[in-house]
């Protein structure tokens, strides 16, 4: 039960805020706390990191930004280029994945910019910096999908992790 | 198009939230505005899609999710049959048409690697694609999706 109780807190906290005068308040009802435990609780997240972040999440096409890439580069110096590319902000997302022989790229990012122009210049100057030519360029042409996970859904989250969450609920 | 304000407005909202009891008071004060008509302003970006969410963004690692991308090569022509495929499992959270060979991208997250195998080998039966590229993620270097506004 205790850990239904918390899956039903993350659910919860996976949804909207009601943009109305007191939002924490609307949502600590229904988990069945205060608004003044709800507000600690998710200040503790954010220390533990189990929240990366409280705010806003924007379109980012309807904010103006209209070119966007996955671009993937490859190189052995996974670590020292892993950080370089994390610290551009036009990069939203950098990952390590795994390799096929045929398909030899291990650096993921995603690039945005305003046109396709700009993100070419971004690209070629991060190509540059980082002094990696090997890499791929794929536009986003087409959205088919694009969801919040349903952390309700979520039915078996590590014991451990459960533990974790619990602590500070 | 956003102006100079609105601008300023989600600037606040994606990068300096009050986790407080009246967040919007607290967010109307820095702004010069009334809160009654802040949260007139933030309900219709919210309308206009603008805003997709405001809250929690949790670290799907720390709650035990896994994850992972996966690539397939689509022909023009099965292309709706197989995105209807892709898009129906809850675990595929994007799925992008992309310019190359490996044309159809999506993101796979799940509480197990097993069960991220078994969605792509579903995949593989039920769209009869064989080669799926299936790019596990080993390390985050970043996701961090706030945006400057150009």
């Amino acid at each position: 039960m205790q850990d239904l109780k918390s899956l039903k807190i993350i659910s919860i906290l996976s949804q909207s805020l009601p943009i109305t005068e007191k939002p924490f308040r609307l949502m600590a009802e229904n988990m069945g706390i205060d608004e003044k435990r709800l507000l600690f609780n998710l200040k503790e997240y954010k220390r533990k990191k189990i929240i990366r972040r409280f705010g806003a999440v924007l379109n980012h096409r309807r904010i103006g930004l209209k070119a966007n890439a996955l671009v993937c580069w490859k190189t052995k110096d996974v670590d020292k280029i892993g950080k370089i590319l994390a610290s551009y902000s036009e990069i939203s997302h950098c990952y390590l994945r795994r390799t096929y022989p045929f398909w030899p790229y291990n650096l993921y990012t995603m690039i945005h910019a305003e046109n396709k122009s700009n993100l070419l210049k971004i690209i070629k100057s991060i190509s540059k910096k980082i002094r990696i030519y090997d890499y791929r360029i794929l536009y986003t042409l087409k959205e088919f999908k694009k969801k919040r996970q349903n952390l309700g859904k979520i039915k078996r989250v590590k014991r451990n992790e459960i533990y974790r969450i619990k602590e500070v609920i | 198009m956003l102006n100079k304000k609105e601008k300023i407005l989600l600037e606040e909202l994606q990068n300096n939230f009050p986790l407080r009891s009246r967040p919007f008071l607290d967010l109307a004060k820095r702004l010069n505005l009334k809160e009654k008509d802040l949260i007139k302003k933030i309900r219709v970006l919210k309308n206009r899609g603008i805003i997709r969410y405001i809250g929690a963004v949790f670290d799907l690692k720390k709650i035990g999710l896994k994850s992972s991308l996966i690539a397939l090569s689509v022909k023009k022509k099965g292309l709706n049959r197989v995105v209807k495929i892709i898009n129906s499992y809850p675990e595929i959270t994007h799925n992008y048409l992309r310019s190359d060979k490996f044309n159809l991208w999506a993101t796979i997250s799940a509480n197990s690697n097993q069960k991220i195998l078994e969605i792509i080998r579903d995949i593989k039966k039920k769209t009869k694609i064989k080669n799926i590229l299936n790019l596990k993620t080993i390390k985050v270097f970043k996701i961090d999706a706030r945006f400057k506004i150009p």
